[in-house]
């Protein structure tokens, strides 16, 4: 009954972030960053360059834990469990929280090989036939299947840079996660490929909870559900802080938004 | 005109975009090229000479026998270099078995697991000293440590273990840059799938890194092949077949030392055929660190 519950308080929000403040060794990068991220939907963080948007996506997987100096106060409740207890396994929490990096980074393995890599990993144990079926159930979820299913032997760099992203995104989904962060995957790509991309979150959508840093508003705009806007501010030495300025609705950020700095932003009068 | 000339259209007509050969930039640039082409044929000279002398020199001494027999008593004709080729392979085949191991395994620290601290960086600067020390010393110290407490005594196994001391270094090295290079991107996308730090190390980063590090590999061995100095007091040297890893065993570095010096005709022919099969095994195993290395993955 407990995963009742569970489920019940997940139907609110997947993730609480409570007064976050994020540090690199004695700098201090963002500030007091409060929200609720709701799940089956997607939420983007807009905001300009250095503002802590990526920072944040890294917090909601652990990712961060891997630059040395990274240290964070607050807490990220996920399912109501705060990510950074002492006894919680990293290593777990990035297997349900997947990730999508701005620029597509297949490992230098076989397309089939990128895919079946978090499996194993993971302690899969299942025949090669099981391994077949997983390998084309999540090039299918990333609407690559068409593409590849024919040269699955063949290098994952072999492919375009859009492939390549769709790729990476397979190889996120085929995990089974729960939550797909992807940190400007589109950034890197041309406009075709973007448009995929964005198709491609729209379906995940019905499984997946998907948060995505973007620098493109239409694209934020286009598929997001939620927006945050993140903004910097000068601090008293001197320095720069990043601050969660707003977070709503899409069309609220976009139509009607209540602070002059998303203003200035969405209107483009301000980078 | 030498002066500086205006871009503005109304000179291409004229000098405007031609060159002009005279200017003393020009000349310069001209001088400078063949002074450089000049040093590049210089060097070059010695590298070829020494092969060509070799060739040469070793080329009559080639015999069906060459490969597979003994060499000869003093006085006698004949013979070939069989059991100094056979040692030599044996004494780097152990040397690499210990040197890549360790060394590989102490780049994977180096440079995945140091997190930049203060010993990581003590180990790489002792890494660089160690691989400037003579090659003698290494001898002395295997000499020491093997030989003359009778561990092993004078041994292809002693002999092996003070190559394996002058390829750590190169082997540490090579591991490190080529682990280095590796884009950090591919780490993150490792772990972002839920893998371990080893899992990422052993699976996704070393495999990509395989070219660089056999490059690595076969330019240590090429090296120690041609030593000789750790050699003289450690495996020794033996007229016979290799006969055991505790025994002393002859190498061909060993052989071109001991039979150059000797005043006996097929001897001397025998040294220099042995250079000349060491050459060329130096130079395969160069060409093949070359040909691994264009399959990079990064």
């Amino acid at each position: 009954m407990s995963d009742q519950a569970n489920h019940q308080s997940a139907a609110d929000n997947i993730f609480r972030l409570e007064n976050c403040d994020i540090y690199y060794g004695s700098y201090k990068a963002v500030k007091n960053v409060s929200m609720q991220i709701p799940p089956k939907q997607i939420t983007a963080f807009i905001g300009s360059s250095g503002c802590g948007k990526s920072t944040i996506l890294r917090c909601l997987n652990r990712l961060n834990d891997l630059i040395e100096v990274f240290r964070l106060d607050g807490k990220i409740l996920y399912h109501g469990q705060n990510l950074y207890d002492s006894d919680i396994d990293p290593v777990e929490v990035r297997r349900r929280i997947g990730m999508v990096f701005q620029r597509p980074n297949p490992f230098p393995k076989t397309i089939y090989d990128n895919i079946a890599y978090g499996p194993r990993v993971n302690g899969f144990r299942g025949s090669k036939d099981e391994m077949d079926e997983i390998v084309e159930n999540s090039l299918k979820r990333a609407v690559l299947w068409d593409e590849v299913k024919d040269k699955l032997g063949d290098s994952g760099f072999s492919l375009s840079g859009g492939q390549q992203q769709r790729l990476c995104i397979a190889r996120a989904v085929a995990v089974e996660p729960d939550v797909v962060l992807m940190d400007e995957p589109c950034s890197a790509l041309d406009p075709i490929s973007t448009l995929k991309i964005e198709e491609l979150m729209m379906e995940l959508r019905e499984n997946y909870t998907i948060v995505i840093v973007t620098h493109n508003m239409q694209q934020a705009t286009r598929v997001a559900d939620k927006t945050a806007f993140f903004h910097v501010e000068p601090t008293d030495t001197g320095g720069k802080v990043g601050y969660l300025a707003e977070f709503n609705e899409t069309k609220e950020i976009f139509g009607n938004p209540q602070e002059e700095t998303t203003r200035n932003y969405v209107t483009g009068r301000a980078g | 005109m030498t002066t500086y000339t205006s871009s503005s259209t109304s000179n291409l007509g004229g000098q405007g975009l031609r060159k002009k050969s005279s200017r003393p930039r020009d000349i310069f640039n001209l001088v400078m090229t063949s002074l450089a082409s000049l040093c590049m044929v210089i060097t070059l000279v010695p590298l070829f000479l020494v092969i060509a002398f070799v060739v040469v020199q070793g080329i009559g001494a080639i015999s069906p026998g060459l490969l597979t027999q003994l060499p000869p008593p003093p006085g006698l004709e004949g013979g070939g270099i069989g059991n100094a080729l056979l040692g030599t392979i044996i004494v780097v085949a152990i040397a690499t078995a210990i040197s890549v191991p360790f060394g590989v395994m102490a780049a994977v620290y180096l440079s995945e697991f140091s997190k930049g601290n203060a010993l990581a960086e003590w180990v790489r600067f002792f890494t660089n000293v160690l691989s400037g020390v003579p090659s003698i010393i290494a001898g002395v110290f295997v000499y020491a440590l093997l030989v003359v407490t009778g561990i092993t005594g004078y041994a292809a196994m002693a002999g092996g273990v003070a190559l394996a001391v002058l390829m750590l270094p190169t082997i540490i090295r090579t591991t490190d840059e080529a682990l280095n290079i590796i884009p950090q991107d591919i780490r993150w996308a490792s772990v972002g799938v839920g893998a371990s730090r080893y899992q990422t190390v052993l699976q996704i980063v070393l495999p990509a890194a395989v070219p660089s590090i056999i490059t690595g590999v076969t330019l240590a061995i090429a090296r120690a092949a041609g030593e000789t100095a750790p050699l003289i007091f450690t495996a020794l040297f033996s007229q016979f077949w290799p006969s055991g890893l505790f025994d002393p065993i002859a190498t061909l570095s060993v052989l071109v030392y001991n039979f150059a010096i000797v005043p006996f005709k097929p001897q001397q022919e025998l040294a220099w055929a042995g250079s000349l099969i060491l050459v060329l095994l130096v130079l395969i195993t160069s060409i093949t660190a070359r040909v691994v290395t264009h399959q990079k993955k990064f």
